[in-house]
């Protein structure tokens, strides 16, 4: 299903900086070059995590919230000095087609960032990440993740073994459909309290709650993690710097202005262009490295 | 198959006649054979009086003289309200009026002309009306004009008083 991205071994801390920076930048700032690079650089990393499975994820999900989004704002929103037509006595602006396009994207480009950050970040590395300094609530978010995916597939269990019985939820009126799904959550409860009673023993004997216990962990710093880190710091730092003197700048009410492109804006947009493809980098170089590897043998 | 594909032929083309009908009852001129006459005027210059707490980014619209649609007469039918007249002035002069309509008021609310919109200057601002220099205590869809009034439409910053609406709610005739 996933394949395996060399942004798994990058050490937690890092990993989680990266994504959170690129999950968050494109909602604090909607430029529409900005958010192009984001959106393009999202898709193509998902295509390297999860192939075809990004692709269906996509075109089932992301780009019917984009056209969804990106219809709604204009008919609702008409602020703009452009205007196109009209639609029951009010105007349909450029500048809020323009607007609905951009935020559409950003939320493209959100979801598919989520979706990595979800590939990437698992659970052991939330735990080692938020356990030292809110351990109880870190430990309850992954056991309540760990619920969905769980319970789905005792559910998947409960009805094959329904219908190898002749119980078949998929069959028969709505009243018999109804009896055997109720069927299924019974019994579903059931395994449920009875797991969970199972997991507290096992944590328990496990030593779970006693006092002077420390984490294990294997992920160590190593030279490509401060490599990463060096390159993401100086450039949230610089981004902040430019954002801070409106060298990039994008407003698109009554009027779309985007920043005039100098030397500090275009240096900008490639900073953050460079940051966002640090997991394709470090793919191709992963790759690149085995080839090497390969031929010398 | 044929069938479905003449249907969605017939569909799209009645489409596309829907949209063709919308844009030319859009732009297409009316016949001037009105009725009765009224002049109508659009101003913001209390914003010029406020500028520090108008919204910067939108500086660049603002007329400097505080006059969007100087006094001009219009004509109009019998029956038409207010709300009516400014539309269909606003869209043949080409200035942007953006307005929503409550259902439980019956009454249309201006939200916006020439892209300066309530709230704008101030959380005190919006747009009010007068007729002949009255504040009608009613929407301006709700108020049908008579011949030769005098409408002025203008921007307030603090909820009418400054454009001379003192308000006396309780005095409703």
């Amino acid at each position: 299903m996933m394949k395996h991205d060399a942004m798994e071994n990058v050490h937690p801390i890092v990993a989680f900086t990266f994504l959170a920076f690129a999950l968050v930048m494109p909602m604090l700032f909607m430029h529409p070059v900005f958010i192009i690079v984001s959106f393009v650089s999202g898709l193509i990393w998902a295509l390297m995590i999860r192939g075809r499975m990004a692709l269906a994820f996509i075109f089932k999900f992301v780009i019917p919230i984009i056209l969804i989004v990106a219809i709604i704002n204009p008919i609702f929103n008409h602020e703009g000095v452009t205007i196109l037509f009209y639609i029951r006595d009010n105007p349909i602006t450029l500048e809020s087609i323009f607007y609905g396009a951009t935020s559409a994207l950003m939320f493209g480009a959100v979801l598919i960032w989520f979706s990595c950050f979800n590939d990437i970040m698992k659970s052991d590395k939330i735990v080692y990440l938020f356990g030292n300094f809110i351990p109880s609530i870190s430990l309850l978010i992954t056991m309540v993740l760990r619920f969905v995916p769980l319970y789905r597939n005792q559910v998947k269990k409960i009805s094959v073994a329904m219908r190898a019985q002749g119980f078949d939820v998929s069959d028969g009126n709505l009243l018999k459909r109804a009896k055997y799904g109720l069927n299924i959550l019974s019994s579903l409860i059931t395994w449920g309290l009875e797991s969970s009673v199972i997991t507290a023993d096992s944590m328990r004997s496990r030593g779970h709650g006693l006092p002077h216990r420390t984490n294990y962990s294997i992920y160590n710093f190593d030279s490509r993690d401060l490599k990463i880190s060096i390159v993401l710091i100086l450039g949230i730092v610089f981004i902040g710097i430019c954002a801070a003197t409106k060298a990039v700048s994008a407003s698109f009410f009554p009027l779309i202005k985007l920043n005039s492109w100098n030397t500090m804006s275009i240096a900008c947009a490639l900073t953050y262009a460079v940051i966002l493809i640090i997991p394709i980098i470090l793919n191709i170089e992963e790759i690149a490295v085995w080839q090497r590897l390969k031929s010398k043998i | 198959m044929i069938m479905k594909m003449t249907k969605k032929t017939i569909a799209f083309i009645l489409l596309l006649f829907f949209c063709l009908s919308v844009c030319i009852g859009c732009t297409g001129a009316e016949d001037e054979n009105w009725d009765m006459y009224c002049t109508i005027s659009i101003e913001c210059s209390t914003i010029l009086d406020n500028l520090n707490s108008f919204k910067i980014e939108k500086l660049d619209i603002l007329p400097s003289d505080g006059i969007i649609l100087a006094e001009t007469r219009v004509g109009f039918r019998e029956g038409e309200s207010i709300y009516d007249v400014l539309v269909r002035e606003t869209k043949n002069r080409g200035i942007h009026m953006e307005a929503s309509y409550t259902p439980i008021y019956d009454s249309a609310y201006i939200e916006g002309i020439a892209n300066i919109y309530e709230f704008d200057c101030g959380s005190a601002s919006g747009w009010t009306y007068c007729v002949n220099g009255i504040f009608p205590n009613c929407g301006c869809s709700g108020y049908k004009p008579a011949n030769g009034d005098r409408i002025e439409l203008r921007y307030t910053c603090d909820y009418g008083s400054d454009v001379g609406n003192r308000l006396e709610g309780d005095k409703i005739e």
